[in-house]
């Protein structure tokens, strides 16, 4: 408690001040810009922080998460559009509310219950992070293994489009890090002879051309699709006291539903407000409202991605495990700061460890406000046109690509890999299990092999650990639960035909 | 649509794996660990090639009318020769940067220029002349001011 409120106190001055009102506006601007994401916003903004303290690096990065989930509210209540997936639920009720005139009354609701999720989930980032840290540094090897395993398999099943393509997806991201440097022998691989290959394929660049060189591609292609703007004007609505105690129950359950979503790995903000519209359609006296502008379900939505930000940060500090995908981004920012986002992060980095703590609560703070305040101001900003900002943000990925290496064939690279990114998206094949495996890789490929080295080559301690087994259990009820419907599927078929 | 792009990844995916196969069995043997470099790329381009065999023969076996239900078109038509196009240039401009044709400065500012004109173009056929000025306006600001930005202010390298 002493570490975390020195860190607070330590973001209270002016400089890391800033950054966290800086950080968070700039995410709530971006993340209400439809077709621009905060994971976006995250990597264009790793290089400039180059030079900076890691802690204010993080602090900076963490305040854009949160900024930015939240800001995907704007668009998908005057838009009809979600300024970032995690709102795509948002959309659903937000929208027909703000069409029966009441946008500010939606606005006000969604910022609520962003801040309410917010907390209560930064409150389990307290409790729990660091007791998981504690615990985890007696993780095994091929504990670690099929953790990174169950990872792949999880954010495989939930990822849209099917579980085979997702497996796809996560497996070829695994295998595009392999070349370069052996992590466990140090000798090098699927160099093809080429010299620039000695150091395999970086990070940043393929984090970048996947999802925003890929994103822009698709963007200019669909540049002709239009939207309208429902609205210009809000007069704002503040969630009231009154609000807060009909919604109790439901921003309470939506909260620790976003908070444990957002804990598995690799899953993020968008399952978090699914289950919790979900749930809260089914425990709801006016189900029939869903859909049509329920309070209820903009709530649920709302609190619950809000819930997964700090959920998904659990295991980031506490394992080194992305809980999302913006979680990748700000692992690929901590080792561009040459900090190991593993299970000793709370030991070895405790100012890292806390300050991501600390920023996790003031940013949600700032994010309230901000919303309040200026949600008309960034309103506006919505609707610039995609072809003045498309090209910044390639010359942006350009900058950025090249800056950690200062070599031309990493922008090469960024290319290729948007013109993949481009591809997937066209193929309706996920993203997220790429990114994940690119990053899970290294980490599944060295406990893999330096938990054999330790067991003599003997694979049956990964059944034999009761946690790996857990993990294997798990991964492999997600493989086989598609399987199950299919049965019961032909089963149906099967007693319908007999029927006749 | 669906169809023809998943049809085209797999065969994809099946000859690059079939290559880094290849490529593992060139590989030194195991020294310091039980599986050595060779297991991880050659496990996972066989996971791959079968995960991608299963989904070429799922595709190649789907209907004409599933394929017709999952391509439902859009209320606008998506612009395939503005994508490449916009390729082309950003081409043109890497190779300027690789073989130092211009600064970056003047390099990004007639990049971004003639990009914010052609999306321009690509979106309504008649552009005006406020979006030219625009575009020059945008240009010269991101090209000039992101040199002046990273070099001096971030001390970041440009190419």
């Amino acid at each position: 408690m002493e570490h975390l409120l020195t860190a607070i106190g330590a973001l209270l001055t002016p400089w890391p001040f800033f950054l966290v009102v800086l950080g968070t506006f700039l995410g709530i601007t971006v993340g209400a810009m439809p077709g621009l994401t905060t994971g976006m916003l995250i990597l264009l903004t790793i290089p400039l922080t180059f030079t900076m303290d890691p802690v204010h690096a993080l602090i900076l990065l963490i305040s854009m998460y949160i900024g930015g989930i939240s800001g995907g509210q704007i668009s998908a209540v005057l838009l009809g559009m979600p300024g970032t997936p995690a709102a795509v639920l948002t959309t659903f009720d937000g929208f027909p509310l703000a069409r029966q005139g009441q946008p500010g009354r939606a606005l006000g609701l969604g910022i609520g219950a962003s801040f309410i999720g917010g907390m209560i989930s930064w409150l389990f980032l307290v409790m729990l992070a660091k007791p998981i840290a504690d615990v985890s540094v007696y993780l095994g090897p091929f504990d670690y293994f099929s953790l990174v395993l169950m990872a792949m398999v999880l954010i495989a099943a939930v990822s849209r489009g099917s579980l085979i393509k997702g497996l796809i997806s996560g497996f070829f991201g695994m295998m595009v890090v392999l070349p370069g440097i052996d992590p466990a022998a140090g000798g090098l691989r699927l160099t093809f002879g080429f010299h620039a290959m000695d150091g395999g394929f970086k990070l940043m660049p393929i984090l970048m051309g996947v999802f925003v060189i890929g994103q822009v591609l698709s963007d200019i292609v669909e540049i002709r699709g239009k939207y309208e703007p429902i609205v210009t004007r809000i007069k704002g609505s503040i969630m009231s006291l009154r609000d807060i105690k009909v919604q109790g129950v439901n921003l309470v359950r939506s909260s620790f539903i976003g908070t444990w979503i957002g804990i598995l790995p690799g899953i993020g903000g968008n399952i978090g407000s699914i289950v919790a519209y979900t749930v809260a359609k089914n425990f709801s006296r006016t189900p029939e409202k869903f859909g049509h502008g329920s309070e209820e379900g903009l709530v649920a939505s709302e609190t619950a991605n809000n819930a997964t930000i700090c959920g998904a940060l659990i295991p980031l500090i506490s394992l080194g495990i992305p809980g999302s995908i913006v979680d990748v981004f700000l692992i690929s920012g901590m080792m561009v700061h040459n900090v190991d986002p593993g299970p000793l992060l709370s030991t070895s980095h405790p100012d890292i460890f806390y300050g991501i703590i600390a920023a996790a609560l003031l940013a949600n703070i700032v994010m309230f406000l901000i919303m309040t305040g200026a949600v008309g101001f960034v309103s506006r900003l919505m609707i610039v046109k995609k072809e003045y900002i498309l090209p910044v943000i390639v010359v942006l990925s350009v900058i950025g690509a090249y800056a950690e290496g200062n070599r031309l064939f990493d922008v090469w690279v960024l290319m290729g890999f948007g013109a993949i990114g481009f591809v997937m998206h066209r193929a309706s094949i996920p993203k997220a299990p790429f990114i994940i495996g690119a990053v899970l890789a290294p980490i599944a490929e060295v406990k893999l092999r330096s938990g054999l080295q330790i067991s003599g080559g003997d694979f049956v301690p990964l059944i034999t650990s009761p946690f790996s087994a857990v993990c294997l259990l798990i991964s492999l009820g997600f493989l086989m639960w598609p399987l199950v419907g299919i049965a019961t599927k032909l089963r149906k078929n099967a007693e319908h035909l007999d029927g006749r | 649509m669906l169809r023809k792009w998943d049809v085209w990844v797999s065969v994809v995916l099946v000859v690059l794996c079939g290559i880094v196969f290849l490529e593992t069995l060139k590989m030194p043997p195991a020294i310091y660990d039980p599986i050595g470099p060779a297991f991880f790329p050659r496990a996972l381009s066989v996971v791959i090639v079968g995960l991608s065999l299963a989904l070429l023969t799922q595709r190649l076996r789907a209907s004409a009318h599933q394929s017709i239900l999952q391509s439902a078109p859009a209320d606008y038509e998506p612009s395939r020769w503005l994508g490449l196009l916009s390729t082309l240039l950003t081409l043109i401009y890497l190779v300027g940067l690789q073989f130092e044709a211009f600064h970056f400065g003047p390099m990004t500012a007639l990049y971004v220029t003639a990009f914010v004109l052609l999306l321009s173009w690509g979106r309504e056929p008649r552009v005006p002349l406020k979006a030219v000025t625009i575009a020059i306006g945008v240009g010269i600001f991101v090209g000039f001011g992101s040199e002046f930005i990273f070099k001096e202010i971030f001390y970041v390298d440009l190419p």
